[in-house]
């Protein structure tokens, strides 16, 4: 691999979702080094979570984690889990930049992801973010068995080692003796950094908003679109046999609804742009597991702006027994069998209506990462009016400040092949400055 | 044999289960809860076992096994760690704890009417929670002749044991098994991908309820899947045998003619021919458990809601609402028609609270007193 040498300067990117992990391989692939940052415990993102992508419903985690495993070894990159920006100087070409370093508390080359500290973990009921909340997990934890950097780590804030100095059973447990409580966290000072690029990606409507009105969280058989991906997963929890959450049969009449929390006064007020593709790719998975399947889409505007996307949507229509009803929505509640009821106006023939299924899926918007204000104000960024990084349309990767540079969902809603795009964009312009353009 | 390598561990001076016989079992302590039967079974370390109303090791060679992780000493409800976090955390600050709202109430249930305490409000609210689909499981005090309870998995099984029964149970026991819950329950109800997906409710005395809430301050398997605890007021709690011994000299009935027990000012005991027989509480003192004694908790401070039949009017039971939790679960019953709620005719409602909360606190001193 070659490389530009020990006194060269580096890059940091901050996120290690797609885009992250894709400026990050095409700097690493021209010989300068980068610092990749991630507050998660594992890198891959959202694409990491998602079971199928459109427009070709190739595997996501299939494409990604050669991307995933080549970050990982590759000579130029390194990889910082659990880790956040804190302190920032300098300016363009000599940034100067400080990582706080979250405890793993697992010795991460050590570990040979065998799983034994999370089979004794007494601890139970932590959420797994990964699986969109939907299966809890112990205190010493792994997100996913693929996951990249292949360690578990121990959660302080559970731990019962940690917080009452009991247990210890881990530690006892671990056959290669990677548990280690005397880690702390750590700042890491990176000094003659070139350029820096913001790839901090999305958070999603439910994690701010409760969606009551549409039964999200009051009724079990109302799931967002993200908790499906999980669902539907082959590796997910239900092991890629969709059922419902109530009584475990499966759906045969799904409602997709889309523009949730989106195009609205109450949410968001712009168009989270990859909804009405993702719901129509997840319609197609569902038929696939399931030929009986009815699904209905309740749509307000279909939005194909893509190669190949229109051709996408006629294609669900004829063959995959979907509907799409353009619509706007009331709100849903429940029979006495827990099959949410859908009240809504029909905006082709202006009347009130009613449809029952076994399922309602949520198109829930696109939100900019919650940590994203936070980081602007250290970085010194501008933000635009919804939070997103703000940039001028003909320079779409360049940040207010010189040196810094965004990409993907940290920008604006975009789907995977223009986040991918851009993060080579941001690439090509944070290399700029290292070599010199 | 293969040599025994040293047991590497990280921890410094942990109390673990010989501590806890020591300190706890062997004083006479022991509320016989399960606790920490149902974690180290659970775990699958093969150290202790329940013997009757007695933790114990299942024999001297699984001494060995002990992994001296000192989780049972902790979550044992009647040792001293964890106490004050706990109180904390559910705002007790006297003998009554925290009272988010107090009223009486009576289930609407004819069929529960007839069977359950006071005014059946238990049974009714998990009749509740078991239409809504909101638990799958729930942990009453009816127990097998081991005197491990049986878990319920739908009305019918539960409005077979409504009632109460005034002799302890290791109440916490059953989650040993949460593989065997979940096989139950997918058989009984529906499908479940995940055990720790299992909802359940529990119903128990303060210590049972104290040892349920030690654990979840932990999130310690296997109470992790105990979504709702309801506690029972408790002034005292009987060894079996030796009740049912005293029953038959006070009464001349066989135990197994026994319909109902009833402690109000006294023991009130009725027959499956419906005759009642009153015999005075003091009588029962000799079957009364030690652990019992030294008891402070006579409302269950640690519920979501606590029900008792002390300070309520005929057919109705007393409720106790702790947490956020049990107040909406006690209006969402109230809207669905499950329960009626009682109004006071001769005084306000305030005045009534009052009234009530002080009797509530007079009699809990009363308890104290005693021991």
């Amino acid at each position: 691999m070659k490389n530009l040498g020990e006194n060269s300067k580096s890059v940091v990117i901050i996120g290690a979702g797609i885009a992250g992990i894709q400026a990050a391989l095409d700097l690493g692939d021209m010989g300068i080094q980068v610092h990749l940052i991630e507050k998660q415990p594992c890198i891959g993102g959202r694409m990491a979570q998602l079971d199928k992508t459109f427009p070709t419903l190739d595997c996501s985690i299939c494409i990604l984690a050669p991307k995933l495993s080549e970050c990982y070894r590759h000579d130029n990159i390194t990889l910082h889990t659990l880790a956040e920006i804190q302190k920032i100087g300098g300016s363009v070409g000599n940034f100067s930049v400080d990582v706080l370093k979250h405890a793993r508390y697992v010795k991460e080359g050590v570990c040979t992801n065998c799983g034994d500290c999370g089979a004794i973990c007494p601890v139970r009921g932590i959420t797994n973010f990964f699986d969109a909340n939907l299966v809890t997990q112990a205190a010493a934890q792994i997100a996913f068995p693929a996951a990249v950097p292949a360690a578990y780590r121990i959660d302080p804030s559970k731990c019962l080692y940690l917080n009452y100095e009991i247990c210890g059973l881990c530690y006892q447990n671990c056959g290669a003796d990677a548990i280690d409580f005397t880690q702390k966290d750590l700042i890491l000072s990176l000094d003659n950094v070139g350029a820096i690029i913001v790839a901090t990606g999305l958070d999603l409507a439910e994690d701010i908003h409760d969606l009551n009105i549409y039964g999200y969280q009051k009724y079990d058989n109302v799931v967002t679109a993200m908790e499906l991906e999980r669902l539907i997963c082959a590796s997910g929890p239900q092991a890629g046999h969709l059922s419902r959450l109530t009584d475990g049969k499966h759906p045969k009449k799904i409602a997709f609804l889309q523009c949730i929390d989106s195009r609205s006064q109450k949410g968001q007020m712009y168009c989270s742009s990859v909804c009405c593709m993702y719901t129509t790719k997840e319609a197609m998975i569902a038929f696939e597991h399931d030929n009986e399947l009815e699904s209905y889409v309740f749509y307000i505007d279909m939005r194909a702006g893509g190669k190949g996307f229109q051709k996408f949507l006629q294609r669900g229509a004829k063959e995959y027994n979907i509907k799409y009803l353009k619509s706007k929505i009331s709100h849903v509640d429940v029979d006495k069998d827990d099959n949410p009821i859908i009240t809504y106006e029909d905006y082709e023939t202006s009347e009130i209506k009613q449809l029952t299924v076994d399922l309602v899926v949520l198109a829930t918007c696109i939100i900019p990462s919650r940590g994203i204000n936070k980081l602007a104000d250290v970085l010194g960024i501008d933000l635009d009016h919804y939070d997103y990084v703000k940039t001028n349309p003909f320079l779409p990767v360049e940040t207010s400040t010189e040196g810094i540079y965004t990409c993907g969902c940290a920008r604006e809603p975009m789907d995977i092949p223009r986040s991918v795009a851009e993060a080579s964009g941001a690439a090509a312009r944070a290399a700029e400055v290292i070599k010199g353009g | 044999m293969a040599d025994v390598l040293p047991k590497k561990t990280v921890l410094k001076d942990v109390k673990i289960f010989k501590d806890l016989e020591e300190e706890i079992i062997k004083a006479n302590k022991c509320c016989a809860c399960g606790a920490c039967v149902a974690y180290c079974s659970s775990q699958t370390f093969d150290v202790i076992k329940m013997e009757g109303y007695t933790p114990q090791f299942i024999s001297d060679a699984n001494v060995e096994n002990c992994k001296e992780c000192g989780v049972c000493y902790y979550i044992c409800p009647q040792t001293e760690p964890l106490m004050k976090h706990l109180k904390e955390d559910y705002r007790i600050k006297d003998e009554i704890g925290f009272i988010q709202n107090v009223i009486a109430a009576k289930t609407k249930d004819e069929k529960i009417k007839e069977m359950g305490q006071d005014g059946g409000l238990v049974t009714t609210l998990l009749t509740y929670l078991f239409d809504k689909n909101k638990i799958d499981a729930a942990i009453v005090s009816e127990y097998d002749d081991k005197l491990k309870p049986i878990p319920k998995y739908n009305k019918e099984e539960l409005l077979k044991s409504s009632g109460t029964r005034y002799s302890i149970s290791s109440n916490i026991l059953p989650l040993t098994d949460l593989y065997n819950i979940a096989q139950e329950i997918v058989e009984k109800q529906h499908q479940i991908y995940d055990i720790n997906q299992i909802r359940m409710a529990f119903v128990g005395t303060p210590c049972q309820c104290r040892a349920v809430r030690k654990m979840q301050l932990l999130s310690i398997s296997p109470a992790h899947v105990i979504k709702y605890v309801f506690g029972l007021f408790c002034m005292e709690n009987f060894d079996y045998e030796k009740l049912f011994q005293l029953v038959k000299k006070e009464t001349n009935e066989d135990p197994t003619n026994i319909a109902k027990m009833n402690i109000k000012k006294n023991f009130f005991i009725t027959n499956k021919e419906n005759k009642v027989y009153e015999v005075e509480l003091h009588k029962f003192d000799d079957a009364v458990r030690n652990h019992c004694h030294d008891c402070d908790e006579f409302t269950s401070r640690f519920a979501d809601i606590s029900f008792g039949g002390s300070g309520a009017v005929q057919q109705n039971s007393m409720v106790v609402i702790r947490t956020e939790k049990g107040e909406v679960l006690i209006n969402n019953a109230m809207m669905a028609g499950y329960i009626d709620k009682f109004t006071p005719k001769k005084s306000t409602i305030t005045e009534w609270k009052a009234k009530k909360i002080d009797l509530l606190r007079r009699m809990t001193n009363n308890k104290i007193n005693k021991s």
